[in-house]
């Protein structure tokens, strides 16, 4: 099984995701909409009665509802994952990685290893760069409760490319599962949503980018993002 | 317009049951269609004032219900509603003569206030000193299902707007005479809740400017696609309500 294969079937997956979002978003705010007009109509209908005067908290707990649901509906529009545009900004890998890292939790347990092999610029967001980094080294992370060793390295790719490498040294993805694992809520840890590859996928398609898995050696998991390499074009850019 | 009898169309019952709930409460009638074929058929039972239904159905889905509708019952407001943030179709229904399309979750208040303003079937005002121009385009709206009206000056548009009719003002603003620029103000001064799309052939960019100032003005340049001007017209009239 050839593993390296990151074409169709990568860009294939993501718009899978894409969809099942736009269908989640969908179907939450058709539950929010019905939510909202039934409350809206039982306000009209207490705002008829005594109780609407003697108990200040009738109008104050539906304000709180319509309220509650607005910002529900923000946060489901805010989340970014819309059709993916190409990120225009130039950044270099190692320092969104370096930066990336000082964010993260990294329990004591874990000792991090890091390389800055390769110093090439790519063309990303940092914001969205920053969190395909930190999805990455929050599930090499998970997979380590008992502690081992975090990787993260810069590497040259061929064809002009630069990768990142996130190693752990975790129990590892069942070969059967690893196929699957950029799929929305595919996941081998329970109680999680699954979506974190998905996201890095998606993430990674902004900046042209691929993702691969493979098992760790000798043990762990393995995850490398390719990003073509952009011209340092004359200003270094980047900040 | 008070009353209305109101057609609801969406598959999810508890959509429709929770918006008749507040649509009888307003003291309008409501009828019922859990799919656009149910639409269709009661619709041709009994004539309704307005319909809201929602863009994605099984089957006949909300945009080719419009469709149906435009063909058997000419003139008929019709309201969508979608949950879909992008949705290809909304594009299609708003340049094809729907009255506006609401974004679910939306606001109730909202919602009844643009019901009951589609109930009254308004029109579009096109004011342009070329007659040619003005009468073009009306007759563009009147193709896409957008009933519209032209006059060619500033004084008659003042004029017309007293019938109370119109909710929409299409005016071109390099006007002899009363300038469009002058007709906005004169229309807002007079409190008139008409929502302003500001048309300009020429570059002038000082009298765009004017305009934009008055608030609320969408702005469009010369040539117009039909299409587009009918798209704005369905948005304004989703979003000017909001106000009045």
């Amino acid at each position: 099984m050839d593993e390296q294969t990151p074409g169709l079937e990568v860009h294939e997956r993501a718009t899978v995701a894409e969809v099942v979002t736009a269908v989640l978003r969908h179907d939450l705010r058709n539950r929010f909409s019905s939510i909202r007009n039934a409350s809206y109509y039982l306000m009209r209908q207490v705002q008829k009665t005594e109780l609407w005067k003697a108990d200040p908290r009738m109008e104050t707990f539906f304000q709180l509802i319509d309220r509650e649901l607005v910002s529900a509906e923000e946060l489901l529009s805010a989340s970014g994952l819309r059709v993916p545009q190409e990120d225009s900004g130039r950044l270099r890998l190692c320092d969104v990685a370096e930066r990336a890292l000082a964010h993260s939790r990294v329990p004591v347990s874990v000792r991090v290893e890091r390389t800055w092999q390769e110093r090439a610029l790519v063309q990303a967001d940092a914001e969205r760069l920053t969190l395909l980094i930190r999805c990455l080294i929050e599930n090499a992370v998970e997979a380590m409760p008992g502690g081992g060793i975090l990787g993260v390295h810069t590497l040259r790719g061929e064809e002009e490319r630069v990768i990142l490498e996130v190693t752990d040294t975790g129990p590892g993805i069942p070969q059967e599962l690893r196929a699957r694992v950029f799929e929305p809520f595919m996941t081998t840890k329970p109680g999680h949503a699954g979506l974190g590859l998905c996201i890095v996928q998606r993430l990674a398609l902004r900046s042209r980018a691929w993702v691969e898995l493979k098992a760790g050696e000798p043990v762990g998991t393995q995850v490398r993002v390719s990003f073509p390499i952009v011209e340092e074009a004359g200003a270094s850019g980047g900040a | 317009m008070s009353a209305a009898r109101v057609l609801v169309v969406d598959d999810e019952e508890s959509m429709r049951i929770t918006l008749a709930a507040n649509l009888e409460l307003e003291g309008h009638e409501v009828v019922e269609a859990a799919s656009g074929e149910e639409a269709l058929r009661k619709v041709r039972e009994r004539p309704v004032d307005v319909v809201l239904a929602d863009i994605r159905m099984p089957g006949l889905h909300g945009v080719e219900l419009h469709r149906h509708l435009r063909r058997e019952q000419p003139g008929l407001p019709v309201v969508l509603m979608t949950a879909f943030a992008q949705e290809s179709l909304v594009e299609d229904a708003l340049a094809e003569g729907v009255f506006t399309v609401m974004h679910k979750p939306f606001d109730v208040a909202h919602l009844l206030r643009t019901l009951r303003h589609a109930a009254s079937v308004p029109e579009v005002l096109v004011v342009d000193d070329s007659e040619d121009v003005a009468e073009a385009t009306v007759e563009g709206l009147r193709l896409c299902g957008v009933r519209a009206q032209a006059v060619y000056d500033g004084d008659m548009a003042l004029e017309r707007m007293g019938s109370g009719k119109i909710d929409v003002c299409v005016v071109d603003l390099v006007m002899p005479g009363v300038t469009g620029p002058q007709v906005v103000e004169r229309l807002r001064g007079a409190g008139q809740p008409v929502a302003i799309i500001a048309v300009s052939g020429h570059d002038v960019p000082e009298m765009m400017r004017q305009v934009a100032a008055l608030g609320d003005v969408a702005c469009m340049r010369k040539p117009i696609s039909i299409r587009e001007l009918a798209q704005v017209i369905a948005r304004t009239r989703g979003r000017a309500l909001a106000r009045s």
